[in-house]
């Protein structure tokens, strides 16, 4: 899966770009605060329909702009379709081929594994980033986690409103978080352990080990019912009291490793090389489990790597699929990119170099 | 800008708070009926003012019912053995043009919504419990929309019934029927193979 041609207008400092893409290796240079990022932002916002560097959508459209839109021809096989995103005035646009369709028709048709320092907050964040990240990264994977998640939030709101409101359906509450929470738990209990393993075959400068581990990595379904009813019977009192929730896959935690202590203390580069190595994992997955690549947007890889194991990386990647990688130093672009494409990004314009 | 004339604006308006209709549809209407025949325009208007009061509450199912009592439940030809659960009146049309189920309705006028403030007080549940313990039920089908809130509404439901003795089932969920096995979402199927039955 790859992406041949990308269009962007309005979003942060671009008015509007277009780039033929290839379907190896891509290099984006300029110096700092010309839209590099930006570019990859887009070809996020056409994979997910959502921002990797915020949440926050109202940033991103370009000062003064009603809306942005990214555009995308993404390519499997001999199959293309244009995919379209467009954002603005609070409402969220998707299109497939011109047509309008729902998040759950879009979702899935075109994958991206991120690795960005506005990332960093996976590691060093709380833990509902933590979580979020595999959540989002799972639910890309698979159509079923993503309404799996849905329904547990939706449970989630509804009991802790019962346990507010001191409800009498509380039982009714409580039958269903344990159906959908062990159902999610479980899911991510494998989607956890699989990611911990591509985590041990890819990146690991030095050889640092590398763990991502789950307080409820129970993978069993019936084991993992008992265990969510059992905190759920611990809890109840506390619930009751408090009229608040103590209990569910939305408390879980999520905690990442470098040689054994939690990565949250770990020094930056050490931070940096982690998220590098998470990300390279995510894309193994996800060809281990669709039999094709995701693409890899890679920011300012340069900066964690010196050139030659930057090189070696880029080589890597695109030994599976496509990657897009940003840097703000000319030279290293030009030598990398000998066998892909090299565009120069200044003040929001991309020209093929 | 000209705005529109008072009494044109007021109808758009009343339009536009109907679940469905937005501000563009709310003019289109309200244009095509300053344009219809005046005759056109009058029965409609009687149909609106007329209904509200032409109608109530079957006393017993509480579906919508031109007396006391509504069709399904005064017609002689319906079993009394079989309740179907369902949570809007709405539901209650969509089951009976399958015109497979001959039992009779009880309509709950809601599902369980703790954060839109929907408890068990405020759903019709006492006339359902009172209908089984007067006795001769002894099946209660819980037809109940199969979201987040109609699946607690029948957890809860089927946790009252079950002491006072009827079979308490579930509606099946799962592929369309006459649909292609391509086109079923992931979740369906995996709702679908989850209540599989075997031959």
């Amino acid at each position: 899966m790859w992406i041949e041609r990308l269009l962007v207008r309005d979003l942060r400092n671009i008015a509007e770009a277009e780039c033929a893409l290839g379907p190896g290796l891509n290099v984006f240079h300029g110096a700092n605060a010309q839209g590099k990022t930006s570019l990859l932002e887009a070809a996020g916002l056409v994979a997910r329909a959502r921002s990797f560097r915020t949440d926050d959508l109202k940033t991103v459209v370009r000062r003064g702009q009603p809306s942005l839109r990214a555009q995308a021809t993404a390519v499997e096989g001999s199959r293309r379709s244009e995919l379209e995103v467009e954002l603005g005035g609070g409402r969220r646009a998707l299109r497939v081929e011109g047509r309008p369709v729902t998040a759950t028709d879009y979702h899935g048709r075109l994958e991206v594994a991120v690795y960005a320092t506005d990332r960093l907050r996976v590691i060093r964040g709380s833990m509902r980033d933590r979580r979020q990240f595999l959540d989002r990264s799972a639910g890309a994977l698979w159509p079923a986690y993503r309404r799996l998640l849905a329904e547990n939030e939706r449970v989630a709101a509804q009991r802790g409103a019962a346990l507010e409101r001191r409800s009498g359906d509380r039982f009714a509450w409580d039958e269903r978080l344990l159906e959908h929470g062990t159902a999610l738990r479980v899911r991510r209990a494998t989607y956890a352990r699989r990611l911990h393993e591509a985590l041990q075959d890819e990146y690991r400068p030095g050889g640092e080990t590398y763990a991502l581990r789950l307080s409820h990595p129970e993978e069993d379904p019936a084991a993992a019912h008992e265990q969510l009813q059992r905190e759920i019977e611990t809890e109840r009192a506390a619930e009751q009291a408090s009229g608040r929730m103590r209990v569910g896959p939305q408390r879980d935690r999520v905690v990442l490793e470098i040689a054994g202590a939690d990565a949250v203390e770990a020094s930056s580069g050490q931070v940096r090389s982690l998220l590098l190595g998470l990300t390279l994992a995510v894309l193994a997955l996800h060809r281990q489990e669709t039999g094709h690549a995701a693409v890899a947007l890679l920011d300012d890889l340069d900066s964690e790597l010196d050139e030659e194991r930057a090189s070696l990386l880029c080589e890597r990647v695109c030994a599976h699929g496509q990657a897009l990688v940003t840097t703000a130093h000319p030279g290293w672009a030009r030598r990398v990119a000998r066998d892909g494409r090299l565009f120069a990004v200044e003040q929001g314009r991309v020209l093929a170099a | 800008m000209q705005d529109y004339p008072a009494p044109l604006a007021a109808l758009v308006d009343e339009l536009r708070r109907l679940p469905g209709i937005g501000q563009k549809t709310a003019q289109r209407l309200a244009f095509h009926l300053m344009k219809a025949p005046e005759a056109e325009v009058q029965r409609l208007a009687q149909a609106l003012s007329g209904f509200r009061a032409a109608l109530r509450l079957c006393t017993v199912c509480n579906a919508v019912a031109e007396g006391e009592l509504c069709a399904c439940c005064t017609d002689p030809g319906r079993s009394d053995r079989t309740l179907c659960v369902v949570e809007e009146p709405l539901n209650l049309v969509v089951v009976e043009r399958t015109r497979d189920f001959k039992g009779r309705y009880h309509v709950l006028h809601g599902a369980l919504s703790p954060l839109s403030g929907i408890g068990p007080d405020e759903l019709r549940i006492d006339g359902l419990l009172e209908r089984v313990r007067a006795g001769g039920v002894e099946e209660v089908i819980l037809a109940t929309s199969p979201t987040v809130e109609g699946e607690a509404t029948a957890v809860y439901l089927a946790r009252l019934l079950k002491p006072l003795g009827p079979k308490v089932t579930r509606i099946a969920m799962g592929l369309p029927v006459g649909s292609d096995l391509d086109w079923a979402d992931e979740v369906t199927l995996a709702k679908a193979l989850e209540g599989r039955r075997e031959y």
